[in-house]
């Protein structure tokens, strides 16, 4: 027979797991953009897109718990997708943009434009993110986060680095980007 | 297509005295450049870069629009907190079967040593699988929680966290190929030891136990391959 204690222990436990999951959607319905978009900023194809987007998720699930609120729930899930993403680049295998994964992202439609301005505009973000992928790790992280409109107090914040070396990284990064969008 | 704006320009000039101050305050390859911040300098102190201001310029606001209006397929974060929990149950429950596989290994020896009367061979090819299970528990265990409590931490430790979890794989993958050098005639004297105790043909029972030996030592020889890989690549990006 369940006590009075067991019985509120067991619904108190109920009631964190429920938090849990509703924060949890509450987060990624929030932030699945910004996830959506780092995560194009570090692998081409859409398969593994996919699947980094899924890692990040349970990482995001995992770290709940520990979240503290020193930190804005933005820069807590930016930090996790960026060592997924950190992680697999370091691990993968340069991975090379294929045709056919060109083709798929091409095909995905955007909103709001004419037909030739969506065309415009849709290659200009694939030579974009095909730039990006090709700075080395630590531009990308600070590039990727800069065009999110994110300030270099949060970057900083992010990437556990001072705000000046967040200067110092972004300018690299940039100019590295100029060239290679000016080479294309 | 029309080729996107440079994001600098060089060729300006800069005189502006709090930018000399502040290149001051840099080290020599560490300047700032405070033209690509494009921060309005008269309203700033002096000696203080403003650094909470999202980075601005109208070269970078086309870039960052481009960006941040790129299309994305919407994802159906109910499945995605089912597939999650999923993943996590998963993972605890193939660390549950590990650590209950191991146990019944010595349960088997208990119950087969007191209650029945299995022979010596069987106990003794148990006791060592036992101990070697419990290796490999030990270890799979310590490679999944410090997984689990990775990604919360300082992006700077990361790829150092994953450059040692992969060096600490490539050590452990050497111990399992290590091991084979017991394990090998260990195998090869159970099944010689059963196959006499049932007058059994020997030779069958060696094929299928070194075909078994041999396919673990290729597995374990691709993963060995795969982390060296790996870890060159991790080594060449750090």
């Amino acid at each position: 027979m369940i006590n009075s204690a067991e019985m509120e222990v067991k619904i108190k436990n109920q009631d964190l797991n429920l938090d849990r999951q509703s924060t949890f959607t509450k987060w990624m319905t929030e932030h699945e953009k910004l996830l959506r978009h780092l995560i194009t900023g570090f692998e081409a194809k859409s398969a593994l897109q996919d699947e980094l987007f899924q890692d990040i998720a349970l990482n995001i699930w995992r770290a709940l718990p520990s979240f503290r609120k020193n930190s804005t729930v933005k820069t807590f899930v930016a930090r996790i997708a960026h060592n997924v993403l950190a992680t697999h680049v370091a691990k993968a295998m340069k991975s090379i943009k294929t045709e056919s994964d060109c083709q798929s992202q091409s095909e995905r439609k955007t909103l709001d434009a004419t037909p030739y301005q969506a065309l415009e505009q849709q290659q200009r973000q694939q030579r974009l993110s095909h730039a990006i992928r090709q700075l080395n790790l630590e531009q990308r992280q600070v590039l990727t986060l800069a065009l999110e409109s994110m300030s270099y107090q949060e970057i900083a914040d992010i990437l556990c680095i001072s705000t000046n070396l967040v200067g110092v990284r972004l300018q690299r990064a940039k100019t590295t980007l100029t060239q290679l969008l000016e080479v294309k | 297509m029309n080729e996107l704006p440079p994001l600098n320009d060089d060729s300006k000039a800069s005189d502006n005295s709090s930018e000399l101050k502040l290149e001051l305050l840099q080290p020599e390859r560490e300047k700032i450049d405070t033209d690509f911040l494009n921060i309005n300098k008269t309203q700033s102190q002096p000696n203080e870069p403003v650094i909470n201001e999202p980075v601005i310029d109208e070269q970078w606001l086309s870039l960052t629009q481009d960006w941040q209006s790129q299309p994305y397929e919407k994802t159906d974060i109910k499945a995605l907190l089912k597939q999650t929990k999923r993943r996590i149950l998963q993972a605890k429950a193939l660390l549950l079967f590990d650590t209950v596989s191991t146990l019944a290994i010595f349960v088997a020896i208990l119950y087969g040593y007191f209650f029945t009367g299995w022979g010596k061979t069987l106990l003794i090819f148990l006791g060592i699988s036992g101990l070697m299970s419990i290796g490999y528990v030990y270890l799979a265990a310590k490679i999944r929680f410090a997984s689990w409590k990775v990604f919360n931490e300082n992006p700077n430790n990361i790829i150092q966290i994953a450059l040692e979890g992969c060096q600490s794989s490539i050590k452990f993958i050497k111990l399992v190929k290590f091991t084979f050098i017991f394990s090998t005639p260990l195998v090869n004297w159970f099944v010689f030891e059963m196959a006499a105790q049932r007058d059994k043909s020997v030779w069958l029972s060696f094929l299928i136990a070194n075909s078994a030996l041999l396919l673990a030592y290729g597995v374990t020889h691709f993963y060995h391959k795969k982390r060296q890989a790996e870890l060159k690549q991790l080594t060449s990006s750090h």
